[in-house]
């Protein structure tokens, strides 16, 4: 039998000792070489536990997670060679600073680990002058990008990364999605857990969804950006301001459908090249002031949503 | 390198770095060294003062003889010439002494001298050159209530010994009592065993023939329960009456290393246990270092261990420079002592640092594992041992019975301090310096023994927690 870089098989958790809570009833994946994996859930679906047990954090009630091939539980010590964790919220010893950390870290990896070295990864991630800092005067950010240090330090194989880029500033999401996609790119692969769908759909090769603790579905991105043509199309979006309900019924008419305005955004479910043009013509002739038009073909959180309905009505609730 | 040492070494190498434990560990020494070394000026100066000729009246025919018991400042034996003179209790002056009898002290005799007498009183007479500070005078004196002559008989360094029940002695009017030496023997020769009562107070056992107790009481009977005929001698300590009850230099100094080390090194194994695994375990920091490529269980036990290691090297550094300042103070401590000083402070910290790690995996609050260590300390220094002797005291009599020290220094085996205690001081036990109430019931291999069972039970509880928490 072939394994991906990470399969999970019939993964369950139950916590508690005497009443038993399911975080995890079945959970399957696979992430292979040079591919990233969006792990999409809402909060409580499962995807924490799941990369928890991946790290070797906790263990599974049942199931079994293989990192190229060898067991996680029973063989972690080779298995974690071949992975790195971004957890969700970074938890170091407050009273070290930076590169210290990092030093005492790698010492149990399976690479020795230089000075210059973590100096190095310290830079990679933006923390070069921060390496003598205490960390308990780390930001959020930092932290992450900290966290994201110590996961490059010994090049692995695989990434499990835990929501790790909430709660980053526009320059930090920027940073991650390169560092990610570079990973990609070398042929790493990634589990990136995340509810921020547009960071997902904007980095991710397939995705996977998870719900109440069951994983029900995984699709390529293309797949999905399929099924969301053919089950809503393309839509577009025009920035406009000022419409009076006139506007409304004349654009209705030239569309042919009933159309939707905030008071600044106009939405077309139609992204028929033609009627756009028409449409926009009329915004024009009006003297309405157009500043914007988009065209959207792909909306993963609808998508994402939808299937959650589609899978509480399968599971019953 | 094998996984488990490597996290071993690594908490080593970081507990002999952490600035905090080495501030505390350098305090406690500085401590223990300043203590003993100002409670030794201070023993030094109270005796030099007291160098004067000391009178001892016995009214009692039955007086047999004197010892004398001659020690420098710490309580070493030293070598010096003494004379006891006779005093015809002349009641107006000028007074005149005839010396009747000489002895010389050395070292080698443990500090012992002693003559025959047959007087009624006697002033010993010590060089007044303030060659040495303090001194004890044993007079050793026969019992009123068996005062016939005919009964006198072979015995301890005396041609004269009694087979006694009772030996009744009072205080004379110018001493106390804050000692009796006690020797028997049997019919055969063979040391007595025999249970020996001070006051009606239980006070311990012959040891291979001999029992030697200090008591800061003003009168004492001394009661000697047998089972059959044998000669018994019963000795009092006199003192001049500002004496201070100084025990021989090494039990001294290690009765104070051991209180010391016992009530502070909980304190020290408690920080460097929760600086090894409890903390990292509450906050959750430990979850990066058990991603890497290693056991969980390799990181509980090499953490936990590699603090253990860290603090052994810590105190033994501390036992070390402790022995060596004794030894500049001119104690001689043994090898064995110190030995002895740094299992007990090993053990000591075993079941602390193991009992602090056990305390991260139930944690809440990063203040929870510390708190809890403390409550464990305070409970077994302090509240065990008002609660143990709660039912001896209650029950009045028993707690001087035979029984009732037994029960109270067995029940004390449940106390891991109390146990490190009896660990650094396995080399006095039973011994005729120990005050063998301390111990009486118990035994080295029982210490030992229960040593290893709080080991085991401590390991024991650690290895379920890891199983049943994870």
């Amino acid at each position: 039998m072939t394994y991906g870089v990470l399969t999970i098989e019939g993964l369950s958790k139950e916590f508690g000792a005497t009443k038993k809570v399911p975080a995890l009833k079945s959970v399957n994946l696979e992430v292979n070489k040079g591919e990233i994996v969006g792990f999409v859930g809402l909060n409580g679906a499962g995807k924490t536990t799941t990369i928890r047990i991946v790290a070797g954090v906790i263990r599974p009630t049942s199931g079994s997670v293989r990192v190229e091939g060898l067991d996680a539980f029973n063989n972690h010590e080779k298995a974690a060679e071949l992975f790195s964790w971004v957890p969700e919220n970074p938890i170091f010893d407050l009273g070290s600073n930076a590169r210290n950390w990092l030093l005492y870290v790698s010492r149990f990896g399976s690479k020795e680990v230089s000075a210059s070295q973590v100096d190095e990864a310290l830079s990679k991630v933006g923390l070069g002058d921060k390496g003598r800092v205490k960390l308990k005067a780390y930001s959020l950010g930092m932290k992450r990008r900290l966290a994201l240090a110590q996961a490059f330090l010994e090049e692995p194989q695989l990434l499990l990364m835990d929501e790790a880029m909430n709660g980053l500033d526009p320059e930090g999401m920027h940073f991650f999605r390169e560092t990610v996609r570079d990973f990609r790119n070398k042929g790493g692969a990634v589990l990136l857990s995340s509810h921020v769908l547009t960071e997902i759909s904007g980095v991710s090769d397939r995705v996977s969804f998870i719900h109440r603790g069951t994983t029900f579905e995984t699709k390529t991105l293309d797949d999905l950006k399929q099924e969301f043509q053919s089950s809503y199309g393309a839509s577009v979006t025009f920035e406009v301001q000022g419409l009076a309900d006139a506007d409304l019924l004349e654009i209705g008419r030239l569309s042919g459908e009933k159309v939707s305005y905030d008071g600044k955004a106009l939405e077309l479910k139609s992204a028929d090249e033609s009627v756009v043009s028409g449409v926009n013509r009329y915004l024009v002739s009006a003297g309405r002031t157009v500043t914007g038009i988009r065209r959207v073909d792909f909306n993963l959180e609808q998508l994402f949503l939808d299937k959650v309905r589609e899978a509480d009505r399968r599971m019953g609730a | 390198m094998n996984k488990a040492l490597l996290v071993f070494t690594t908490e080593l190498v970081r507990q002999l770095k952490s600035w905090k434990v080495l501030v505390v560990v350098a305090l406690m020494l500085a401590l223990l060294i300043s203590i003993t070394a100002s409670y030794s000026v201070s023993v030094q100066q109270t005796s030099f003062n007291q160098v004067q000729p000391m009178a001892v009246a016995i009214n009692d025919t039955g007086f047999l003889g004197v010892r004398a018991y001659v020690v420098d400042g710490v309580g070493n034996p030293v070598s010096v010439h003494l004379t006891v003179e006779k005093d015809e209790m002349q009641q107006t002056p000028p007074y005149q002494s005839t010396p009747i009898a000489s002895f010389d002290l050395y070292t080698g005799s443990d500090g012992f001298g002693y003559v025959r007498t047959n007087l009624s009183y006697s002033e010993l007479n010590p060089p007044s050159n303030g060659s040495f500070p303090s001194y004890e005078i044993m007079i050793v004196q026969r019992s009123g209530s068996s005062s016939s002559s005919s009964s006198l008989g072979g015995g301890f360094h005396f041609p004269e010994n009694v087979s006694v029940e009772t030996a009744s002695v009072v205080s004379p009017s110018n001493s106390s009592i804050p000692g009796i030496v006690v020797w028997g023997m049997n019919q055969d020769g063979t040391p007595l065993s025999a249970q020996v009562y001070v006051g009606g107070v239980y006070r311990g056992d012959l040891s291979n023939g001999t029992f030697k107790g200090f008591y800061d009481v003003d009168s004492a009977e001394v009661e000697i329960s047998y089972g059959s005929e044998a000669n018994v001698s019963v000795g009092m300590v006199y003192r001049s009456q500002n004496y201070y009850s100084l025990p021989p230099a090494d039990v001294l100094m290690m009765s104070v290393s051991q209180g010391f080390l016992s009530f502070f090194v909980p304190i020290a194994a408690i920080i460097a246990g929760y600086d090894a695994l409890a903390r990292e375990k509450v906050t959750g920091a430990i979850e990066l270092v058990i991603s890497r490529p290693v056991s969980k269980g390799k990181v509980y036990w090499g953490k936990t261990g590699g603090a253990l290691a860290a603090m052994g090297v810590y105190f033994l550094a501390v036992s070390v420079i402790f022995y060596l300042f004794a030894r500049y103070i001119g104690i001689s401590l043994t090898l064995g002592d110190l030995a002895l000083t740094f299992a007990g402070t090993l053990f000591l910290l075993f079941i602390f640092i193991f009992f602090e790690s056990i305390t991260g995996f139930f944690g809440r609050s990063t203040t929870a594992p510390i708190l809890w260590g403390v409550l464990l300390w305070v409970f077994f220094s302090i509240v065990f041992g008002i609660l143990t002797s709660l039912p001896l005291l209650l029950t009045g009599g028993a707690v001087n019975s035979a029984y009732g020290l037994a029960f109270e220094n067995l029940i004390s085996l449940c106390n891991p301090v109390r146990v490190a205690t009896l660990i650094m001081g396995l080399s006095f036990f039973n011994s005729s310096s120990s005050f063998t109430s301390s111990t009486y019931g118990l035994t080295p291999t029982m210490v030992v023994a229960s040593a290893v069972v709080w080991v085991v039970a401590v390991t024991a509880l650690f290895v379920l927690v890891i199983k049943k928490k994870e």
